[in-house]
């Protein structure tokens, strides 16, 4: 934990330049006019857009990070309405949902958009969790639901994972990660064709993004290892330019490893070592 | 305080012996844990018509083995009816001839989001330190009942050993108390004492060495075996005037329509009424209307309950629920009622317990009673049970879970109290008509098989998120299984799927690999391809009923050709066995090139007790034997 809080430090202390900008979520929001457009309608449901969008971010000297993830959903029986109609946004308690918006955009193109007030909350003092939650109204057959939601929480770069591909077919998936410019990241896919990009035209903030057009789902299979075989993104902070610093490698691994399994003795065991080893060489 | 004064000397009497495990490890050596004491004391005051409720409870085990530490996690359910004010717990762990006290000092609340989508009902859980063979834990909880109908039950016996049982309530003189007794034969002793105590009545159960209930499969609900009683507050006095409260149904009516009587008086959604329209056009008897409707609701409106302090008594407006499109029992029903109003019909708002709840509504006339709400209508002189919240429940049939039981219905300002009949079990089939070719020793067949009523509906719903052709052909596999468990479909196709009144049929092709016997020039094989029937036996030594979800009747009939060259050398004999409860009828016969052979079985039973079970289990085991009778074909 105090390694965790030290290389924080040590991000804070090298990057004051990057905190100019504003964070990219302040500028995000869902179309206005939505358009839709379904491509499979014979299936029981679509993903139309499944988005990911995470920033690392200096706030106040501190290294934060603000997580987004929004799905377009176009659902179409009953048993996926009901599994699809309820949503759970669990966060750790030291961290907050910035922003949650929900609608319904119905076969007529009606938009039912969910008042704040009925985003419930929850807490469970044993995990340490809160939940934002709440139910889509007005969800008939063929409806599309949509959601977003960011959560500012303690940023987590020593290895993230973003699930691409799920049990139902997805039009358009996108990720994107944001960093201060000082900060480099290292992307890898799995099980995917494509792969995470620098977007070089991007000046004030670092930007990789990836995008994947037209998925198929994955069935879940008995006994099969489903979450190792679908498409997914791993991601790590590698190295802070400002000073030079591999952040994340094995050998940071290997000692934090270290010192969990090999920690000092206390000043009390060191006390008994020694009384021991006195006994012991009394007794020879 | 006085109270506390006397558990706590007691414990300290009891804690102070060692010998405890001891004694009561010979006692129960089969059982890991035991209750020592159980103490409940619950006061009700009165004060210018205002009740205040308040429970104490303290429980104090005994580990008897080293499985303790299982017990470690305890939790607690509240909510804001039924809140918790304090508690206290700590654990003991024996040391020498005493025990060393550790007293929990962490408390996790949650939000309970198991039940409901949202509702009241929090979790405190905490974990007893240091719980070893012999610990002991010790409990304190003081509890606020809200409302005088929420009086819980006091079980006189449990699914572990209670040693001493006492409970104890002191009510005010003005509030009129009357006790439901439930099962209390199959506890020992209970003594019962009453007496005035300055303004009160005091009212106290004790009990010493109850023996633990054993817990089995499908058994009835737990308030169906353990002795407890029921106290109900029927009435009470403010100011020298008698106010009633739970006095029989019409008290616990009169406090339900109170709380129904105002919903739905906004104007009706236009739409809504628009669709009214639409759904009952053309329509030409009211029962077709209704029908419209309860099909409606029951696709359209899905499933998702709000369970918040009285919000868990009164049904949501039918415009909110028709615009959420979603809703629980009560928000299903109300919007249903609406629904039927604005076509001009009537049903009736109708509240139900499920057969989980044992109680007749005489029986128990409080909330504890029920626990669902359904719509009524009455047409043609029958009763329609309409439980929107389900899918492909036809309109004669009402849900499975309420058959047998009670039904609260609405009328105005009065009620009606109607049973809800338990389906027939010719309504709820399986018809199958299967040929079966020879072929070395392999089966090849196809089959057509035809199911109805609460059997076509599970299905349905195991269906409806079998979503790949190759998933829905092994749900197949299992469900239409036959001969043994090389039974493999090899094609299908489907008729009526998802259909709310027609019989859903499947057609398949199937094989049966290495079945048949090939011995010199005989050929064997064992017709009774259609087993299932037999894993209704239950275990010799069950003690209680077991419970099943409905009636079914069973049709199977298999064709078998007669390979070429081949003559039949012998066929069992037709069988007919069967009680009133469970019949089976197997017949075989010649017709032609073919051979058939018949199996009708009929369970007429949703509950079988003990000694029904025993009559049962005799048919079983003559069906067994006579499944194990081949027929034997002879090379000419």
């Amino acid at each position: 934990m105090n390694f965790i809080k030290s290389l924080i430090l040590l991000l804070c202390i090298t990057s004051n330049s990057s905190a100019q900008t504003s964070p990219f979520y302040k500028s995000y929001d869902w179309d206005t006019n939505p358009n839709y457009v379904i491509e499979a309608s014979d299936k029981d449901m679509i993903a139309l857009k499944e988005k990911v969008v995470t920033e690392f971010f200096f706030e106040d000297q501190n290294l934060t990070e603000y997580y987004l993830e929004h799905k377009v959903l176009w659902l179409n029986s009953d048993d996926r309405i009901e599994e699809y109609n309820k949503v759970y946004l669990p966060y750790a308690s030291n961290a907050s949902l910035v922003a949650n918006k929900a609608r319904v955009i119905k076969k007529t193109g009606e938009i039912i958009v969910l008042d704040a007030s009925k985003i419930l909350q929850a807490e469970n003092e044993e995990t340490g969790s809160k939940y934002n939650y709440f139910a889509f109204e007005g969800i008939e057959k063929g409806s599309i639901i949509e959601y977003y939601y960011v959560e500012k929480r303690r940023p987590k770069y020593q290895g993230a994972r973003v699930d691409i591909e799920s049990d139902y077919d997805k039009q358009f998936v996108e990720f994107d990660l944001y960093a201060p410019t000082n900060l480099l990241f290292n992307f890898k896919s799995f099980n995917l064709e494509t792969a995470v990009v620098k977007d070089e035209s991007s000046t004030e903030k670092l930007h990789w993004q990836f995008a994947v057009k037209d998925l198929q789902g994955i069935d879940r299979e008995e006994q099969a290892p489903y979450t190792a075989a679908i498409g997914y993104l791993m991601y790590k902070l590698h190295k802070n330019t400002a000073n030079n610093t591999i952040i994340t490698s094995y050998n940071e691994v290997a000692q934090n490893l270290y010192a969990f399994y090999y920690p000092g003795y206390t000043e009390e065991e060191n006390k008994l070592i020694e009384k021991f080893a006195l006994i012991f060489i009394s007794l020879e | 305080m006085k109270k506390y004064t006397f558990i706590l000397s007691l414990f300290l009497a009891w804690s102070a012996n060692s010998q405890d495990l001891k004694k009561y490890k010979k006692l129960y050596p089969n059982d890991d844990v035991i209750r020592l004491q159980q103490e409940i004391v619950l006061h009700i005051k009165l004060d210018n018509g205002t009740f205040s409720i308040k429970k104490d409870v303290f429980e104090e085990d005994l580990y008897l083995n080293n499985s303790a530490n299982y017990n470690s996690k305890r939790s607690l359910n509240y909510a804001t009816f039924f809140n918790l004010d304090t508690i206290e717990a700590s654990s003991f762990s024996p040391q020498d001839d005493t025990y060393t006290e550790n007293k929990v000092t962490n408390f996790n609340k949650k939000n309970n989001l198991n039940d409901s989508f949202y509702d009241d009902s929090k979790e405190l859980s905490f974990i007893y330190p240091k719980l070893a063979k012999g610990s002991k834990t010790q409990l304190k909880l003081q509890y606020s009942i809200k409302n005088p109908r929420f009086l819980n039950a006091f079980f006189f016996g449990d699914f572990y050993p209670v040693i001493r049982n006492k409970v104890t309530i002191i009510a005010d003189k003005d509030i009129e108390l009357i006790f439901k007794p439930f099962h209390l034969k199959n506890a020992p002793k209970i003594t019962f004492k009453k007496k005035k105590k300055g303004k009160n009545y005091e009212y106290t159960w004790s009990q010493l060495n109850s023996e633990k209930f054993d817990i089995e499969a499908d058994a009835p609900s737990y308030r169906s075996i353990l002795p407890h009683i029921i106290p109900i507050i029927t009435s009470y006095k403010e100011n020298n005037e008698t106010k009633k409260l739970l006095n029989g149904v019409g008290g616990l009516y009169s406090w339900y329509y109170s709380l129904v009587e105002n919903i739905n008086k906004e104007d009706t959604d236009q739409a809504l009424v628009a669709l009214v329209a639409e759904l009952t056009q053309g329509k030409t008897s009211d029962l077709e209307k209704v029908k419209a409707l309860y099909y409606w609701t029951q696709k359209n409106i899905k499933y998702i309950a709000f369970e918040y302090a009285l919000g868990g008594f009164i049904p949501r407006e039918a415009n909110d629920v028709f615009q959420k499109k979603y809703g629980d029992c009560k928000d299903n029903s109300s919007i249903l009622y609406k629904m039927l109003e604005i076509a001009g019909l009537e049903g009736n708002l109708t509240w139900i317990g499920t057969r989980k709840i044992p109680y007749t509504y005489e029986e128990v006339p409080t909330p504890a009673v029920d626990n669902h709400m359904i719509l009524s209508y009455e047409y043609n002189n029958k009763t329609y049970y309409l439980d929107a919240t389900g899918r492909y429940i036809q309109i004669d049939y009402p849900s499975s879970f309420i058959q047998g039981k009670e039904a609260l219905i609405a009328n105005g300002k009065s009620y009606k109290i109607k049973k809800i009949p338990v389906i027939a079990a010719n309504l709820n089939t399986i018809t199958d008509s299967t040929y079966l070719k020879i072929s070395g020793r392999d089966i090849i067949g196809s089959s057509q098989t035809k199911l109805s009523g609460y059997l076509k509906n599970n299905l349905f719903y195991n269906l409806e998120n079998t979503r790949k052709e190759a998933a829905v052909k092994e749900l197949y596999n299992k469900r239409f299984s036959k001969g043994s468990n090389k039974f493999l479909i090899t094609s299908f196709t489907e008729e009526n799927k998802f259909s709310y009144e027609e019989d859903f049929l499947v057609r398949y092709n199937f094989t049966i690999q290495d079945y048949v016997q090939n011995i010199g020039s005989e050929i064997f094989i064992n017709p009774h391809i259609n087993n299932s029937i037999l894993g209704i036996k239950t275990k010799k030594d069950r003690k209680y009923a077991i419970e099943f979800d409905y009636k079914k009747q069973y049709s199977y009939t298999n064709t078998i050709e007669i390979p070429e060259g081949y003559t039949v050398s012998y066929i069992p004999t037709s069988v007919s066995l069967g009680t009133e409860l469970l019949s089976v009828n197997l017949s075989y016969s010649k017709v032609n090139n073919t051979l058939v052979c018949q199996q009708d079985v009929v369970f007429n039973f949703i509950n079988l007790s003990v000694a029904a079970q025993q009559k049962v289990n005799a048919i079983i085991e003559q069906t067994e034997k006579a499944f194990k009778e081949v027929i034997v074909l002879q090379k000419k």
